[in-house]
């Protein structure tokens, strides 16, 4: 019951996030799986090929009085490629990590994102849900994860993990979405859905 | 006379999104900040007509600045410009002195309508 409860959060609060990409890149984004799990967190590293995949990654912490919960956006090297491309509408033609206006292009996609990810969850759990400035890092997977879990003082190595993974129609982009909150917050979310 | 605007926000692909869209629609974008307090440092120095203002930025956020310019310029005519677009920020953001509020990401015309209706609503005397 919980865990379904929880599913249709993520279902629709992650509807809400891609809409707010397809609306950026006037393209057709589709959610490809929506699940909850409790998971170790290096199975995020199954998703890609393994800790030392080149990725990017988008981060913010989603917050109110007492209610936290970190959000990330990743995607694979090319694919971040693409998606500025796709946003901008222009190929790039220098490396992502050296343009400035490239690097702004995805953290706002993020933002954009990560907002209506929020917005969505903000109405469940009846609370103003505020966000931090929007991070970004592009490394190896484990080392990003690895620098963001030690900021988000995760104590052990299994969160509960709210995943999607979305993808552009034309097949053309890809990424992946997590929403973990901590254990506290997971009680205000049963509280206010009405789930004990 | 074009009305001026200043646009804020701290991703420049946001800045130059907006910025178009009010240049292509008869606007003079006279400046850019990328967070509050530099929004507060350019409002004084460019006294513009319009303020777009997003919320989340580094140093100092949106609606803090927006009510340091209504402290500088009650009649300051300023429209949010936010992803987060939940209904106690909308109303915390209007309480602050923003005209309206536009919810990210959004089409040119909803802009152009926002904007143009904010400017109405201020006496040209």
């Amino acid at each position: 019951m919980r865990i379904d409860a929880l599913k249709e959060l993520g279902n629709i609060s992650s509807a809400h996030a891609v809409t707010g990409l397809s609306e950026l890149l006037r393209k057709r984004v589709d959610v490809a799986i929506t699940s909850v799990d409790i998971i170790p967190l290096h199975v995020i590293y199954n998703l890609f090929n393994g800790p030392e995949s080149m990725v990017s990654v988008v981060y913010i912490e989603g917050y109110s009085e007492d209610f936290r919960g970190m959000m990330f956006l990743i995607f694979p090297h090319p694919e971040s490629v693409r998606l500025v491309e796709l946003a901008t509408g222009k190929l790039l033609e220098e490396d992502i990590l050296k343009d400035e206006y490239s690097l702004s292009t995805l953290r706002e996609i993020g933002n954009i994102m990560c907002g209506c990810y929020l917005n969505a969850l903000s109405t469940f759990i009846n609370r103003k849900v505020m966000h931090s400035v929007p991070q970004i890092s592009h490394d190896m997977l484990g080392a990003v994860m690895d620098s963001v879990l030690i900021d988000l003082s995760v104590e052990n190595d299994y969160a509960f993990v709210l995943e999607t993974a979305f993808t552009l129609t034309d097949g053309r982009c890809k990424g992946f979405m997590f929403f973990v909150p901590t254990s506290d917050s997971l009680s205000v979310i049963f509280n206010e859905i009405g789930v004990d | 006379m074009k009305p001026k605007v200043l646009v804020v926000d701290d991703a420049i692909f946001m800045r130059k999104m907006i910025a178009e869209i009010l240049v292509e629609n008869g606007m003079d974008v006279v400046g850019e900040a990328d967070n509050g307090s530099t929004a507060i440092e350019r409002y004084k120095e460019l006294k513009p007509d319009l303020v777009t203002m997003d919320i989340i930025m580094p140093e100092m956020n949106g609606i803090d600045a927006v009510r340091q310019i209504m402290a500088l310029d009650s009649q300051a005519r300023i429209v949010m410009c936010s992803a987060l677009g939940q209904q106690a920020l909308v109303q915390e953001a209007i309480s602050a002195g923003a005209r309206d509020y536009l919810i990210k990401p959004f089409n040119p015309s909803r802009v152009v309508e926002v904007v143009k209706k904010a400017l109405d609503h201020v006496p040209t005397a």
